[in-house]
């Protein structure tokens, strides 16, 4: 199946169990599973077309770390410093998963031992990239999957 | 897997005389501990009952539905409404997973968005009520030996610190630096030891089996451990989960009236972020869970998203803590 593309062949899969898997279906069990199971295949689809999100987190941690550097550089400017250096070794990271655990542990070292207004700053920039995770993970809720958990 | 229970059933308990299992379904309901609906042909006729079973992996490690079933064995007749157990099976070989039976309770299973508290007032009061009467006779009730106890040296509060980051440890894919910030906090709060009382961990409406007007069964005790009654009141103030239904205001006077336990608003703010935590966990375990290759529940998608679309909530309450602990009395 050279002609089609890893997209295509997760697309005809996802189409399949919409179409012709779905209405079958007896249980509820089963039925929110394997609509939590479409909902996975349309993720790999978008992860082949769009990339890896985890270089979109990257990416917000990043610039959620330079503003915190800008802006506290006449405040903390020992803080700015480390944000600085953190930012700069992150970018020999090739491995988006790689670079994403060094961000963190270095937000994470800053914070740990971080106290009063400057522990308020770190805590700021980390809720700042959060934001873009929870929009860009929100593809992943499913309703029915949720409903069934009570 | 319905003739495998069958037989087994046969062989350890004769007594419950079981000729056939009918059927055995997976309920929907439910996340971490495997419910199923099992009809059974009885020497007395046709039976349902309901089977919890351990998953091997999942968010509420570690399982141990043996505990489970003892705790539930040991509340029958105390006046804590319970389902009636009747088998546990400690051996996973046949079934794949350890897990006990239980009767199949018939009745209703309010949640706090039902329509219905919206248009009947007189009835909202009423089962608020009742869940409080209830919390306070749980926590009245003398505790089962089955109980999970806090850490051997610790206090109930460090205890569960503890369990949280240690839990976080084994979960954490990707460093969680908020996670580890809100727990490093937590210890550094935690409140002078409290009574020690059966703590359900997981006191909610949706656990609740009401029939004429009260509680028939409380269920879901695998979380249940022996700790702080705050616990569970500070549950209760997680809105997403218990919206109006919570330990608060003239609420939170009835419960000290029945229990004589004092609702402290400092020591409450510590546990409103400890229950907090535990509730996140189980939602960040989730991906772990899946990465392990362990567990099934595509589910499990969904908790994730829920766990982190309601991380960021964590620093109220911390900011709560921080400002009701000022002064430190209590610390």
């Amino acid at each position: 199946m050279i002609y089609l593309t890893s997209s295509q062949i997760l697309k005809a899969v996802k189409r399949s169990l919409e179409n012709n898997i779905v209405p079958e279906v007896q249980t509820d069990y089963a039925r929110v599973q394997l609509s939590s199971a479409i909902l996975a295949i349309q993720e790999v689809i978008s992860r082949f077309e769009d990339g890896d999100p985890c270089l979109k987190e990257n990416g917000q941690i990043e610039r959620s770390m330079v503003g915190l550097a800008e802006d506290v550089k006449d405040k903390f400017p020992m803080l700015s410093n480390r944000l600085k250096e953190c930012l700069l070794e992150a970018n020999s990271l090739s491995d988006p998963r790689e670079k994403n655990r060094f961000l963190k542990e270095g937000l994470w070292g800053l914070l740990k031992s971080a106290n009063g207004e400057e522990a308020k700053c770190i805590l700021q920039c980390i809720h700042e990239y959060m934001k873009g995770t929870i929009v860009e993970e929100q593809k992943w809720l499913n309703p029915e999957a949720i409903a069934s958990l009570h | 897997m319905a003739g495998r229970l069958g037989d087994r059933l046969r062989e350890r308990v004769p007594e419950l005389g079981v000729r056939r299992v009918i059927s055995l379904r997976r309920s929907p309901g439910g996340l971490s501990t495997e419910n199923y609906y099992v009809e059974v042909e009885t020497e007395g006729g046709i039976s349902r009952w309901v089977m919890r079973m351990e998953p091997p992996a999942g968010v509420l490690e570690p399982y141990d539905v043996i505990r489970e079933y003892r705790i539930i064995k040991a509340l029958e007749g105390s006046g804590v409404p319970v389902p009636k157990v009747f088998y546990a099976e400690e051996d996973p070989e046949p079934l794949g997973g350890r897990f006990f039976l239980m009767e199949f309770v018939e009745g209703k299973v309010f949640v706090h968005t039902d329509p219905v508290f919206q248009q009947d007032g007189e009835l909202k009061a009423k089962v608020h009520t009742a869940f409080i009467e209830l919390l306070a006779k749980m926590h009245k009730t003398p505790p089962p030996e089955a109980l999970l106890p806090p850490l051997e040296g610790m206090s109930y509060g460090e205890s569960e610190v503890q369990r949280c980051k240690q839990r976080l440890e084994q979960i954490e894919l990707l460093p969680d630096p908020l996670m580890r910030y809100v727990i490093q906090k937590l210890e550094e709060y935690v409140p002078a030891e409290g009574p020690r009382v059966i703590v359900h961990g997981d006191f909610r409406l949706s656990n609740m089996i009401w029939r004429e007007g009260k509680v028939v069964a409380l269920l879901d005790w695998e979380r249940a451990r022996l700790g702080d009654p705050l616990s569970d009141v500070g549950f209760s103030y997680q809105s997403f989960l218990h919206g109006w239904c919570s330990v608060s205001g003239q609420f939170a006077q009835l419960y000290t009236r029945l229990t004589g336990f004092e609702v402290d608003e400092k020591r409450l703010a510590f546990f409103k972020l400890l229950e907090f935590v535990k509730t996140l966990l189980v939602g960040l375990s989730a991906p772990s869970a899946l990465a392990r290759g362990e567990n099934s529940d595509l589910r499990l998608f969904s908790v994730s998203f829920a766990g982190i679309s309601l991380e960021p909530m964590a620093l109220t309450f911390l900011e709560e803590l921080i400002e009701k602990a000022e002064g430190g009395a209590d610390r």
